[in-house]
């Protein structure tokens, strides 16, 4: 009975050390299949510039920025989803509860509707609408911080309102609206360096303070008055974590679209696999994250070649299951 | 050691427009157990939100050694002064010894793993409350007992010099309660902590405490020395009802018992 510990910082340790060698396999699993197929040596060639051109170029100038936008977005997204659900105490929330998703989708709907011509302004414009959505959502929310109950009823009913604007589009535009599906599912298709770069700096700062701020997150799950007598000051910190997430997942959208699945799934496995110790909880979530989403995307582009599943539908139908099953073995 | 003071100056306490508690005024200078008794509704357990700055007064201020403990920065006021948990959830596979860590949150920063002084304190801390067997249990798999035990040792890994409890043998059987009562009286005897907290148990209050603070209806009624506030007609007062207080005999001490017999009518 007192191996409890034991077990579990095997378990945390097994799970980390399986996940960053799923995440490396991941990359070069990504990086090697497509149209022309490259082993784990060419791979490593052409990544260390040792490559002849053309496998160079498939390389450096296609797969690998795109390998860098799903290991991103899904670290990202798993991320915001694993910090939102701890700090709003609500095992429902993933980034698209805060108002995000909405936002950004409409205004990347009106872009690819209205200004067709404009389509390489969609990150940016998605970006801008996550941004002004959540801003509303914050704005309702705030009571000296913010109070997590009005987050979650803001965030509704921002997204729903931001959903209705997209639903007119959607009626309005019906014969041009091929063209936004699959952006609407979440996909990767063609995302270059420019996408790596507009991630890169949001990434990096949400990353790494949301990873500094996991003791802090641990002391909130005990409750704000307990948080408060151990010292933490509550509502800054709330209000700091919900906007790093808020950035994490707006980029992210903005890039990838309306990925569904890894913010609020992604959390939740990782939580049953190792419990929900923050300090080992992020980093795991955020590895597994971009491991899943860069597997998934090579998974979606390669099994049905040359044809494309929009890499959420994928995810969905493969991680939904995967999910219940260790809900149901966790449960018996 | 410096000896902690805690005092409020005229505090006016509210929940919105609901005003709870008037103006009042209450020092403590030395360590001692302090329980707070009243009836329900009388502000008990406003008045400990009140003093470990869980709830910021309307008006008049908290001092804690002498400064206003709202404007004292949140770590340097949980070095000083500890709450431990009424019924509080661990989160799910939190061990015993990860729960006590916590208790040294206010010392660290960001990325400083346990230092020798932390390590220390969460010994010490797991010792006194006898959970050291237990240390590698689950919080969730623990007794009733076990579990307030833990959240003790949680609030003693702060090192307080003051501790504040709300209600915490509420959910305990006889011999838990007691158990945790006589671990309070320890603390404050050979760490010399002040002990402050709300007792529904008037006997506990009684026999565990130096000092009685009488509240009703948001103001104090009586405040002083166990044996001068643990009568019968402040216990009548207070409560509104008829009550006898005894004297019981076991094993050659005296323990003041208070029985209530029928409730008397409001005038």
């Amino acid at each position: 009975m007192s191996n409890d510990a034991k077990t579990k910082e095997k378990v945390r340790i097994a799970v980390f050390f399986g996940l960053c060698i799923l995440l490396v396999a991941g990359i070069f699993v990504s990086i090697g299949s497509g149209t022309v197929s490259l082993s784990v040596g060419e791979t490593w060639a052409a990544l260390t510039g040792e490559a002849d051109a053309d496998t160079d170029r498939i390389v450096n100038l296609i797969r690998l920025p795109r390998t860098i936008v799903t290991v991103l977005v899904g670290a990202n997204l798993a991320l915001a989803g694993c910090n939102l659900q701890g700090v709003l105490h609500n095992p429902l929330a993933d980034p698209g509860i805060i108002g995000v998703s909405a936002g950004a989708g409409l205004f990347a709907m009106v872009i690819m509707l209205l200004f067709p011509e404009q389509s390489a302004m969609v990150p940016l414009a998605a970006f801008v609408g996550a941004v002004l959505s959540t801003g509303i959502v914050f704005f309702l929310a705030w009571e000296k911080g913010i109070n997590p109950l009005r987050m979650i009823l803001a965030g509704v009913a921002v997204a729903t309102f931001f959903g209705g604007g997209m639903a007119a589009l959607n009626v309005f535009y019906s014969d041009r609206i091929q063209g936004t599906v699959m952006w609407m599912a979440g996909g990767f298709q063609g995302r270059s360096w420019g996408h790596v770069e507009m991630l890169l700096p949001y990434s990096a700062i949400g990353i790494i303070g949301t990873i500094l701020c996991a003791r802090s997150l641990n002391a909130l799950q005990l409750g704000d008055e307990l948080a408060k007598s151990l010292g933490v000051r509550v509502m800054r910190m709330r209000t700091i974590l919900i906007f790093l997430s808020a950035l994490l997942a707006a980029v992210s959208v903005s890039v990838a679209g309306m990925l569904g699945f890894v913010g609020l799934i992604v959390p939740h496995i990782m939580r049953l696999l190792i419990g929900s110790d923050h300090e080992y909880l992020l980093p795991c979530a955020a590895i597994a994250g971009g491991a899943v989403v860069t597997l998934a995307d090579t998974a979606a582009r390669t099994l049905f070649s040359p044809l494309e599943i929009p890499v959420g539908i994928f995810m969905s139908f493969i991680g939904g299951p995967f999910f219940l099953y260790l809900l149901k073995r966790r449960i018996r | 050691m410096n000896i902690p003071t805690l005092h409020t100056q005229k505090i006016t306490l509210r929940y919105g427009e609901h005003t709870i508690i008037r103006d009042l005024t209450l020092d403590i200078s030395q360590p001692e157990i302090v329980t707070i008794i009243g009836p329900n509704g009388s502000g008990k357990s406003t008045l400990l939100k009140a003093l470990c700055r869980l709830l910021e007064p309307a008006s008049g201020a908290v001092y804690l050694d002498s400064k206003d403990i709202n404007k004292m920065s949140t770590e340097e006021v949980a070095r000083t002064l500890a709450v431990m948990a009424q019924s509080a959830n661990a989160p799910g596979g939190t061990t015993v010894e990860e729960l006590v860590c916590y208790g040294r949150m206010p010392y660290r920063r960001f990325f400083d793993g346990l230092n020798q002084e932390d390590r220390l304190a969460i010994e010490e801390a797991l010792e006194f409350t006898e959970l050291g067997p237990l240390r590698t249990r689950l919080v969730h798999t623990l007794s009733g007992g076990e579990r307030q035990r833990a959240w003790l040792a949680m609030a003693l890994a702060q090192k307080p010099k003051i501790l504040l409890l709300d209600e915490p043998t509420t959910y305990l059987d006889v011999h838990h309660q007691l158990e945790l009562m006589e671990l309070v009286v320890r603390l404050h005897n050979e760490m010399g902590l002040s002990v402050i907290m709300v007792l529904h148990d008037l006997n506990h209050a009684a026999r565990y405490s130096e000092r009685l603070i009488a509240l009703k209806k948001g103001t104090i009624m009586a405040d002083g020395a166990t044996d001068e506030v643990f009568t019968q007609s402040v216990i009548e007062e207070l409560y509104d009802v008829k009550a006898v207080i005894m004297r019981v005999e076991a094993n050659g001490t005296q323990y003041p018992v208070c029985f209530p017999y029928s409730v008397e009518e409001h005038d």
